[in-house]
């Protein structure tokens, strides 16, 4: 017999929320491939491709550049991304070990729902600072503007990708169809969005619809401040639109979420 | 106060002492309608007492000796025993009735110490008619559930389910698969929201109150749930932790569930490295460390070997010996037998059977007599059996198997050379759940149970069917 919930009542108990979040936190740490996927990676990455950024900044007319002004925060943007596949999987997961249904059977969805997501706001906004630290420090980053600027632009994308993330989880009943779409869509953001390359350098379609790629806007407000030298108020419209995006994601998730749906781990 | 209500046919010395609040020491006498409040007619009248609605319960008489306390939709509530009552509730005596600052013994001397169940059968034969006060629960039900309705589309799956579960009784909820016992027990836990129907759960109504409900049950689905990457104690401690234990209490009732289910010697361990049954009472015990009033196992040893089988059961029973209520559902009905159960039969959306094995036994079942021929068996005709013959095989359904056996066997004559078996079937659980189900009896050989009623066989009828060769039973 198994126990699915048909509803949840909205009160919410923030003790319990912090219980589940540190189990999350728990599983997440579990897996030590994230930590090796999350930071070393995106630092071997950035250092690979630098040299070829700085030829594509030197040629889009900016001076005094590594590389590392492009490679640092297009390569963080995209790896912000990855989490769309690791935050699904542990959805799943909890389908799969049956957990799912015991666990909504001591907390209302919504606590379970936060409690799960918290952790991953907080690793990818955690990730997010500590790449641009590290670009900063040792890749030769050569900000025009104060990197301190950016900072809010690394809450308002955790918060996108978490959103963007359950709504997937909601409309997916499989975790093959979840690893597929998320795959997908971090790699359209990241090649569209301007993380791998200037949004300047891609076909004019791709400028066309990059507006409309999340990923974009944060780079837009790295571009501003790192290559252009502006201030924060060069970052406030953009994390705004983040935000936006974030809300937008969560309202299309909760139009189709049901905690009693199977997902099924095939 | 002292003036007895009007119309009254209470009993003499029933009343609602009043223990605290202003008019303490004064006593209200019961009568067959008395409001309570600080502005009411009649003994009830409490005008001391500003924590009171003006008008704010009245007590009802269902029958001679029989009340219900009913909230007036009061400002701060009626509660009865601790419990805020959510609707009307039937009276015991030393009952305890708190309305604002008022605080009330009941004193029913002729209701004696009868069970709120024993006294609503009362109340029934006394003939009360308010349906609504009958389904009233007793105050000491962990369980209480009363017209509980579920549809799904245009199927109805549960039909008006009544279950009440005591405190320290272990349920055995059975039913074929699809007779709707997931969904009763999904809307007990505030998983499904019933259609129509009334849910307490130690007092909270499940269907108002679902988180609330849930607070005070603990649940053990029948799907293995555990964390495989985390280790024993941790998935012990999370279920601990989001009921809401912490520190000493929390690794205390940790520590003694892994000891009766004995996990403890690997608590360090993860739980996917455990074999099949340290995790199935893994995950039994992930319901039971958090020690809710109720605990509902949903067929908690499938798949267990003998070791887990028994260990649970262990559990369960000791827990409930500490005053738990178990809802306890299974196949397998040695189990209820074992757990000295009380039986719970759901069939097509409905509890068809409810009562101590030995009570149903008594009401459903039918000793049997089974002979089986060699070639077709004779038709013989016993005076108060009930004959049914299948090829080889002749059945006779009796109140006394041994008799009957012994009067078919004399009329055998010249038929007993052909006799290969003589079975004595005494009723059992099984045979009363495949009754009650309508199922073949043949269908479950080992429904039959064990019994001394062959030893009741006439001397001369065993001997003369030792001598003979035939395989004689003794079931």
């Amino acid at each position: 017999m198994s126990c699915p919930v048909e509803f949840a009542p909205i009160a919410m108990s923030g003790r319990r929320v912090l219980v589940i979040s540190r189990h999350q936190t728990r599983l997440l740490l579990g897996d030590p491939g994230a930590l090796v996927l999350f930071v070393i990676i995106p630092l071997l990455t950035m250092v690979i491709m630098k040299s070829t950024q700085k030829s594509a900044l030197l040629a889009a007319g900016y001076h005094d550049v590594t590389g590392a002004e492009e490679a640092v925060p297009g390569f963080t943007v995209m790896f912000a991304f990855f989490w769309l596949v690791f935050v699904g999987r542990t959805f799943f997961a909890e389908h799969g070990w049956g957990t799912w249904e015991r666990i909504q059977a001591m907390a209302t969805t919504p606590e379970v729902m936060i409690g799960k997501l918290l952790p991953g706001f907080v690793v990818i906004t955690t990730q997010m600072i500590l790449l641009f630290a590290i670009g900063d420090l040792a890749l030769g980053l050569n900000s025009k503007g104060s990197l301190v600027d950016l900072i809010m632009v690394a809450p308002a994308m955790a918060f996108c990708v978490l959103a963007l993330c359950f709504a997937i989880v909601s409309f997916c009943s499989t975790l093959s169809a979840t690893d597929a779409v998320s795959n997908l869509l971090m790699l359209v953001f990241a090649s569209l969005g301007g993380a791998l390359a200037l949004t300047t350098a891609l076909p004019q379609w791709a400028q066309t619809i990059a507006p409309a790629i999340p990923s974009h806007w944060a780079m837009q407000a790295s571009t501003d401040v790192i290559l252009k030298g502006e201030g924060i108020g060069a970052v406030i419209g953009p994390t705004a639109i983040l935000l936006a995006f974030a809300v937008g994601f969560t309202v299309l998730g909760l139009m189709r979420f049901r905690p009693t749906d199977r997902k099924s781990i095939a | 106060m002292s003036t007895p209500a009007s119309g009254s046919r209470a009993m003499l010395g029933e009343a609602l002492r009043v223990i605290d609040g202003p008019e303490a020491g004064s006593e209200i006498p019961l009568g067959r309608n008395v409001a309570i409040g600080r502005a009411v007619e009649g003994p009830g009248n409490l005008p001391g007492d500003h924590e009171l609605s003006r008008s704010h319960a009245r007590i009802v008489m269902l029958a001679p000796g029989s009340y219900a306390l009913e909230d007036l939709d009061s400002t701060n509530g009626t509660y009865l025993n601790g419990w805020r009552i959510p609707s009307s509730q039937l009276l015991s005596t030393g009952d305890r009735i708190q309305l604002g600052g008022t605080v009330l013994q009941v004193v029913l001397p002729q209701a004696g110490q009868a069970s709120g169940a024993h006294r609503r059968r009362q109340v029934i034969l006394a003939g009360a008619t308010d349906a609504e006060a009958l389904r009233t629960p007793k105050a000491q039900a962990t369980l209480y559930a009363s017209g509980v309705r579920k549809s799904y589309g245009s199927v109805d799956v549960l039909k008006g389910v009544d279950l009440e579960i005591e405190p320290g009784e272990v349920a055995g909820l059975l039913g074929h698969n699809g007779a709707g016992k997931t969904t009763f027990v999904s809307c007990v836990a505030g998983l499904r929201r019933a259609d129509a129907g009334t849910i307490l759960v130690d007092g909270v109504d499940a269907v108002k109150e679902p988180l609330k409900a849930r607070r005070h049950l603990g649940i053990a689905p029948q799907d293995l749930g555990i964390y495989p990457t985390l280790t024993v104690r941790r998935n012990l401690e999370l279920f601990s932790e989001l009921a809401g234990l912490r520190g000493r209490e929390m690794a205390s009732n940790v520590e003694e569930v892994g000891e009766a289910l004995s996990l403890t010697p690997k608590f360090d361990a993860h739980a996917g490295t455990l074999s099949g049954g340290q995790q199935r009472r893994l995950h039994t015990g992930m319901a039971m460390v958090y020690k809710a009033p109720l605990l509902i196992l949903d067929e908690p040893t499938v798949g267990a070997d003998i070791r887990t089988r028994q260990e649970i059961l262990d559990v369960v029973r000791k827990l409930a010996d500490e005053g738990h209520a178990i809802c306890y559902s299974t196949h397998y009905l040695p189990e209820i037998e074992a757990l000295g159960a009380s039986v719970a039969l759901l069939q097509g959306g409905e509890i068809i059977a409810r009562g101590s094995i030995a009570e149903l036994v008594t009401k459903f079942s039918k000793q049997a007599v089974e002979l089986t021929f060699e070639g077709t068996a004779p038709d013989i005709a016993v005076r108060g059996g009930e004959t049914k013959l299948e090829g080889s095989r002749l059945r006779i359904t009796t109140d006394n198997a041994a008799e009957t056996a012994a009067a078919v066997l004399g009329q055998l004559g010249a038929q007993a050379i052909r006799l290969r078996n003589v079975e004595l079937v005494r009723p059992s659980l099984d045979a009363i759940y495949l009754t009650l189900t309508e199922q073949r009896y043949s269908e479950q050989p080992a429904a039959r149970g064990d019994s001394d009623a062959a030893q009741e066989l006439p001397a001369a009828a065993v001997g003369a069917l030792q001598n003979s060769g035939v395989n004689f039973k003794r079931l």
